[in-house]
């Protein structure tokens, strides 16, 4: 039987950019695995083939069959957790056994007001205008 | 959090009827590569099992270079016809091969100087079937033929991958990704490693054609200058004709005869491209100058007197062995585009004084250089007019100079004879699109005329929520234009691929007005300020979707193309800071 679980501190699944992202890691895996290795990296979803990017990994040596460990990860500035109408940005946690390649995965948001972007369209009427000042030189 | 309206797989699924279309084309290719993988495997195994003949000793009894094959036919080739005799157990047998296969060749200093490496009655090793002491050749098959099965088994792979890639159930695709870590795809697909073996490949074969072509020829020209002239006699001459599925191809054939260290040898190397191409006119013209029983002078290689050559110069036609350089072109384009889009994660976007942060895999966002974050920018166009001509231009001159052979081909059948209606009909299409492309160079012509705009952005790489400065100059033929507009345009660019086709989809979010006039002066030079909107998403550009902001300056020109330029902008996120992460 193979059981992997990723718990977030006070299940926290919001954040800000550059902030840590602490919790707990825990795997049942028989036979014992090789090793397992946390990753937080963001991924797209929507129209477009999907891209992801490894921001930071965290392996876990000597792994018994069953076991909890703590664990803590620092977001990047940027990208933005967001969602348009084509694409959108998840950044998460996977936990992975190794050699299985079994996995465990956990979504969070990153944005500046610790949500995702929503992408509305904004028309160029009033908004631009308010700042239009054309001068002739 | 939105996931929006699709499936997560990475390839959007096909209907029926593209299934059915992918099948055919994929069947195509798994069949043709099917049935040369058997003929490559059949000959291979049959050339390996010569190693396993017995070495035994033979005598020559004939050899000479002769223009039948052995069914007494002359196809303009020539073939070596030798003879030995042998003994296996105390029985003598004769044999007329010299390999499993009988080999023909275009050029008669080829065939002699095998007949001359078999001299009448000198003895030499033969290889006897011992099942079949009948059986036995001169020469083994050869050890590398059966990596040529590697090639037909390339198009077999792609034929089957195809077809089970069409018809594979999306739930099984589905459920595969599903299993796999999402974070493992950020170690970059097959995708990349296949267009970087496909345009290797692509480069590699327009470099083997370029030698065989150029580089081998202009050698033996360099070499041959030093060859000694000799006086010969023409004993045939011919064009000869040589069949293909895209019409026939034409060589010149002159045999002729010389002696050099009191020895006759024959040659039918007229120059040192030789080949078959098409034109009959021009073949046929050097033909008449060699009438047989001419006299000319032709230059010997003295090292092998079996090689000689009729034009030791360049001639007009070594020019067509630049073609494959097209390929090699083609290839190191790919080749480079490719391995760029594997080191530089914001390919695609504008070039400009933005550095790239390099969070691993996730160096997606831009940041300038904290002392540049908030110095203008002269931004630069996505692309210049003279870019979008030349592009433009190329491309209509490879598409229509590929039509144009096909087209050529119909007029100059139906000169002669009946015509061709159906490739008339096949052609037309592409016709059109080779005039579409010809019209194409013609407005990107004009539209180079253009008057051009310099726009400068203050700071050169804002932030959302930024207020940004934007100082505009054209130049060139400003008191054409009618009006002018700049707006700042924020779009998303998700690209995917749909059966074997890839698409970008577009939509715009953001298209704020900066600027509108149609004041001469104003437009000539002017400035404006625009905020960015401190909730929408920064710069961003992963492998297939992209946050792309950029400025847009259009220009109404009457009965001239419209002034249309983008020129990209970096947005950074909202302040936090400057420097790598």
């Amino acid at each position: 039987m193979t059981e992997l679980s990723i718990e977030l501190a006070q299940e926290q699944t919001a954040f800000k950019p550059a902030e840590a992202v602490r919790g707990k890691v825990s795997w049942t895996v028989d036979p014992p695995p090789q090793f397992m290795e946390l990753r937080l990296f963001w991924f797209t979803r929507g129209k477009g083939t999907e891209d992801a990017g490894i921001v930071q990994t965290v392996r876990f040596d000597q792994p018994l069959p069953h076991e909890t460990r703590s664990f803590e990860v620092c977001l990047p500035e940027a990208p933005y957790s967001f969602s348009g109408k084509l694409i959108s940005l998840v950044w998460a946690l996977e936990l992975v056994a190794y050699p299985s390649k079994q996995v465990a995965r956990r979504e969070i948001e990153m944005g500046p007001d610790g949500k995702e972007v929503r992408i509305e369209s904004v028309q160029t009427s009033g908004l631009a205008r308010r700042w239009l000042e054309v001068r002739a030189t | 959090m939105n996931n929006g309206p699709w499936s997560s797989g990475v390839t959007k699924p096909v209907g029926t009827g593209g299934r059915l279309v992918l099948t055919v084309f994929f069947l195509f290719f798994f069949g043709l590569g099917s049935a040369f993988t058997w003929l490559v495997a059949r000959d291979a195994l049959a050339g390996l099992r010569t190693w396993g003949w017995r070495k035994t000793e033979c005598r020559i009894i004939r050899s000479a270079v002769v223009e039948t094959d052995q069914r007494g036919r002359r196809s303009g080739d020539y073939f070596v016809d030798v003879a030995y005799r042998y003994t296996m157990d105390g029985r003598a047998y004769d044999s007329g091969s010299y390999g499993l296969r009988q080999t023909s060749f275009r050029d008669y200093s080829k065939a002699a100087r095998l007949a001359e490496a078999y001299q009448p009655d000198a003895n030499a090793v033969c290889y006897v079937n011992p099942g079949v002491p009948t059986q036995a050749v001169l020469q083994r098959g050869s050890l590398l033929f059966p990596f040529l099965i590697f090639f037909p088994l390339i198009f077999v792979g792609i034929g089957a991958i195809g077809i089970y890639s069409a018809w594979r159930p999306a739930s099984a695709m589905a459920k595969a990704t599903a299993d796999m870590p999402i974070s493992d795809r950020a170690k970059g697909g097959l995708g990349q490693g296949f267009a970087t073996a496909f345009f290797g490949l692509f480069m590699a074969v327009g470099l083997l054609v370029f030698y065989l072509v150029s580089v081998r020829p202009f050698a033996g020209i360099l070499s041959a200058r030093h060859w000694p002239g000799v006086p010969c006699t023409v004993i045939s001459s011919e064009v000869r004709t040589h069949r293909g599925d895209k019409g026939n191809t034409y060589s010149v054939n002159i045999l002729y005869s010389y002696v050099f260290d009191d020895r006759e040898y024959k040659a039918n190397r007229y120059d040192f491209i030789g080949g078959s191409s098409s034109g009959y006119d021009g073949k046929q013209a050097i033909v008449n100058r060699y009438w047989p029983g001419s006299k000319a002078i032709c230059y010997v290689n003295p090292n092998d007197p079996t090689a000689a050559v009729l034009e030791r110069g360049f001639t007009p036609t070594m020019w067509i062995g630049l073609l494959p350089l097209v390929f090699v072109l083609v290839g190191f384009i790919g080749l480079v585009s490719n391995i760029r889009k594997r080191r530089d994660p914001m390919f695609g976007q504008p070039a400009s004084s933005a550095k790239l942060f390099n969070v691993a895999a996730a160096s997606v966002v831009p940041v300038l250089e904290p002392n540049s974050a908030s110095s203008p920018l002269i931004l630069r166009a996505r692309a210049s007019p003279a870019g979008k001509f030349i592009g433009c231009t190329i491309a209509a001159l490879f598409w229509n100079g590929i039509i144009s052979v096909f087209v050529s081909h119909l007029v100059k059948h139906w000169r002669v004879g009946p015509f061709e209606l159906f490739l008339a009909l096949f052609l037309i299409p592409f016709v059109l699109i080779g005039l579409g492309l010809i019209v194409a160079v013609g407005y990107f012509l004009l539209a180079w005329f253009n008057p051009h705009p310099q726009i400068t952005l203050n700071p050169g790489a804002p932030r959302l929520g930024d207020s940004v400065r934007l100082d505009w100059e054209i130049s060139g033929r400003v008191e054409a234009l009618q009006k002018l507009q700049l707006r700042l345009e924020g779009r998303e660019e998700a690209t995917y691929t749909r059966g074997t086709r890839s698409s970008t989809d577009l939509n715009i979010f953001a298209d704020l007005e900066i600027a509108s006039t149609s004041v001469a002066q104003e437009m000539r030079s002017g400035s404006a300020s625009v905020r960015i909107p401190a909730n929408l998403m920064h710069s961003f550009a992963s492998r297939h979707n992209k946050i792309v902001w950029s400025v847009r300056v259009k220009g109404e020109i009457a009965r001239w193309p419209d002034l249309n330029e983008e020129f990209s902008v970096s947005i950074l996120p909202a302040g936090h800071q400057t420097e790598s992460v």
